[in-house]
């Protein structure tokens, strides 16, 4: 179903394209709501969103894409949410965060590795998605990430979104977004060399 | 002159095809000569291609039937509050 066809369809009721968004876009609405206002609350702001979206979608005008405009939604909901409750939005400055992807401690004081990454035995990535045990720990390795990095990394590399729409939605500047993102990817690199290495 | 740190931090970057011309030219020889960092890149490039490739679970609403029902609910509250006005 093309994207038009579907609002189509959202704006005339039908319950199957309802179920299809509610279905594919709560997971990505739960991300950006979970970096501007934290777990706790993500819940309800994306709740509310629902809502807004459907009260705002005879207004779409698509200029982006659906998805875009949903997440921009949520987004707007959720610093609302922050202002109402005097809270801030800052989405982690880059200067806040280590820009390695590999600790500092592993290089020597003139840049160079002290310890080199190993050899890993299992190298591409179907052969590390085959196995239950290093899947899992993927999988934790981006779960206790902060959220903002969590929300970044998962828009990006899972859902493939631009980095320039994921900037304008989080209100991040692209050179925060990038060290975030690099981070995030450098802690899921540390957990898979940290299994390999067991 | 880059160094492995250097190489470490602009790993993205290179991955995600961001480095101007000169850096690239500078990354590209660094890993010429440099095996330990070969080694990181490649693996840093099966992590991206690896993330690209997993499934977290869906996060779906507790409820979609509910949600779907209220969200319809509004819709038809949008609608006739519309053809009111």
């Amino acid at each position: 179903m093309s994207e038009q066809e579907l609002i189509k369809q959202l704006l005339n009721g039908n319950e199957q394209a309802y179920r299809k968004v509610v279905t594919e876009y709560h997971g990505s609405m739960l991300y950006v709501a979970r970096a501007i206002v934290g777990t706790a609350i993500a819940d309800e702001v994306v709740q509310e969103a629902w809502v807004s979206v459907i009260k705002a979608l005879p207004k779409f005008e698509g200029r982006s894409s659906l998805k875009t405009w949903i997440l921009r939604i949520v987004s707007n909901n959720a610093k609302t949410r922050l202002r109402k409750e005097s809270r801030h939005y800052s989405a982690g400055d880059a200067n806040d965060v280590e820009s390695l992807a590999i600790p500092a401690d592993r290089f020597t004081e003139n840049g160079h590795w002290s310890t080199p990454p190993d050899t890993w035995d299992i190298a591409s990535p179907d052969a590390l998605l085959a196995s239950d045990e290093l899947q899992g720990c993927i999988k934790q390795a981006i779960n206790q990430l902060p959220e903002i990095q969590q929300s970044i990394l998962c828009l990006r590399d899972m859902e493939g979104m631009s980095m320039q729409d994921i900037c304008k939605i989080l209100e991040i500047s692209e050179s925060n977004s990038r060290v975030l993102l690099h981070r995030a990817r450098g802690k899921v690199y540390l957990a898979i060399e940290k299994f390999q290495g067991n | 002159m880059l160094s492995c740190k250097d190489i470490n931090h602009l790993a993205s970057d290179h991955i995600d095809n961001n480095l101007p011309f000169f850096k690239k030219i500078q990354f590209k020889l660094h890993l010429f000569m440099c095996h330990n960092c070969r080694n990181f890149i490649k693996q840093f490039k099966i992590t991206v291609e690896t993330l690209k490739k997993v499934n977290l679970p869906v996060e779906t609403p507790e409820n979609v039937e509910v949600q779907v029902q209220n969200l319809l609910k509004v819709n038809q509250h949008v609608k006739s509050s519309t053809v009111d006005t």
